[in-house]
């Protein structure tokens, strides 16, 4: 009996997937072996009986309704692609929130500023300095800075807390 | 401004063209015209004819979403054909009913009952309408194992290598060999007694 390598270098022939070297090799075991060459016998008409005589299955749905399926599936697939989160529009919705923080921290800077000016002229405006008890906010009070290179802003966050 | 096309006398070409620009009508027309090519190769692999729709609907929607992807370097209805293989073979994978490697070697090795065979020669064509032939070529195909069934496919009817079938079934050449091998006998054997059953 012959042995399962010999067996599948016989189909591998028939196939045509053996190199030249091996090629010669299957066509000597064929040549001086009767099972071997009755093997390849029965694997060469199966081949040949197989080929072109595939059953040409068809779809019994209607066309429309056939497409009709495929087409919901893609505009499903579409709409939830378009409605799952981006990175971008993440950023965009970062900024609408910082947008009024920044604005608010920056209506708070300006007040320092303007104080400090104040302060630093107390001794030319004796009036304005006496006649108003105007609070600092930025003593003691918690704030961050955040810089955006690219959109060259800056956002001044200042709590004044509760009190 | 570029004329309309006209669907039904156009290549494969002009609408996967079309379609590739988002003309959805284009791409109808194409599923139109290879619909039954898409759904009997799924039905060959599945045998079964509600999965093999569903699987035949699901190409054609991955064939829409990555239809700017092909290049024209097959056919188109070669490429569609691919995905659905693909997709098939992902399907028998979930369901456990393409056994891995591991498991099969045993029998590819020993070979199972189709080690045993004689050798014999079938030659129904004589005797046989093509119709005829071809039902009963299907019917010894549906009493393959799934293995052997998608190997013989793959190499016989869709003219794909050993090597490129290893890949796609995740198993090594030696396997799809030994499948083929086994499966090409157990044909040989269902059509030899179909024809003897035919003499009595």
């Amino acid at each position: 009996m012959m042995d399962h390598k010999t067996e599948v270098m016989l189909q591998a022939l028939l196939d045509g997937e053996l190199s030249e070297a091996q090629t010669a090799t299957a066509r000597a075991v064929i040549d001086r072996d009767a099972e071997a060459r009755a093997l390849y016998e029965e694997l060469r008409s199966i081949k040949v009986l197989l080929a072109g005589n595939e059953i040409e299955w068809k779809l019994s749905e209607a066309r429309e309704f056939y497409w009709s399926g495929i087409q919901r599936e893609i505009e499903r697939e579409e709409r939830s692609a378009d409605s799952e989160p981006r990175p971008t529009r993440s950023l965009h919705a970062l900024l609408r929130l910082l947008l009024p923080v920044g604005a608010v921290g920056i209506v708070a800077l300006s007040l320092a500023l303007g104080w400090n000016q104040l302060s630093g002229s107390k001794s030319n405006l004796p009036a304005l300095a006496g006649s108003h008890d105007i609070e600092t906010p930025l003593e003691d009070a918690p704030s961050f800075t955040f810089r955006s290179e690219p959109e060259a802003m800056t956002v001044v966050w200042v709590d004044s807390g509760p009190n | 401004m570029s004329r309309k096309l006209d669907y039904p006398s156009a290549t494969d070409v002009e609408l996967v063209k079309a379609a590739q620009r988002g003309d959805m009508a284009g791409f109808e027309e194409l599923v139109a015209r290879h619909r039954d090519k898409i759904y009997a190769r799924a039905y060959s692999m599945m045998r079964q004819e509600e999965e093999a729709s569903d699987l035949s609907q699901e190409a054609w929607v991955k064939g829409w979403q990555r239809l700017k992807q092909f290049q024209g370097d097959s056919s188109f209805v070669t490429w569609m054909t691919r995905i659905v293989i693909n997709l098939c073979l992902d399907q028998l994978r979930k369901q456990k009913r393409l056994r891995a490697e591991s498991i099969e070697k045993l029998d590819e090795e020993t070979g199972g009952v189709e080690r045993q065979m004689p050798v014999v020669t079938p030659n129904p064509t004589e005797r046989l309408e093509r119709a005829e032939l071809r039902q009963r070529i299907d019917q010894a195909l549906a009493q393959l194992s799934v293995e052997h069934r998608t190997a013989l496919i793959l190499h016989e009817f869709e003219e794909v290598e050993y090597k490129e079938i290893a890949k796609r079934m995740g198993c090594s050449i030696g396997t799809v060999m030994s499948r083929l091998f086994y499966a090409r006998r157990r044909m040989s054997s269902l059509l030899a007694g179909l024809k003897r059953e035919e003499i009595k």
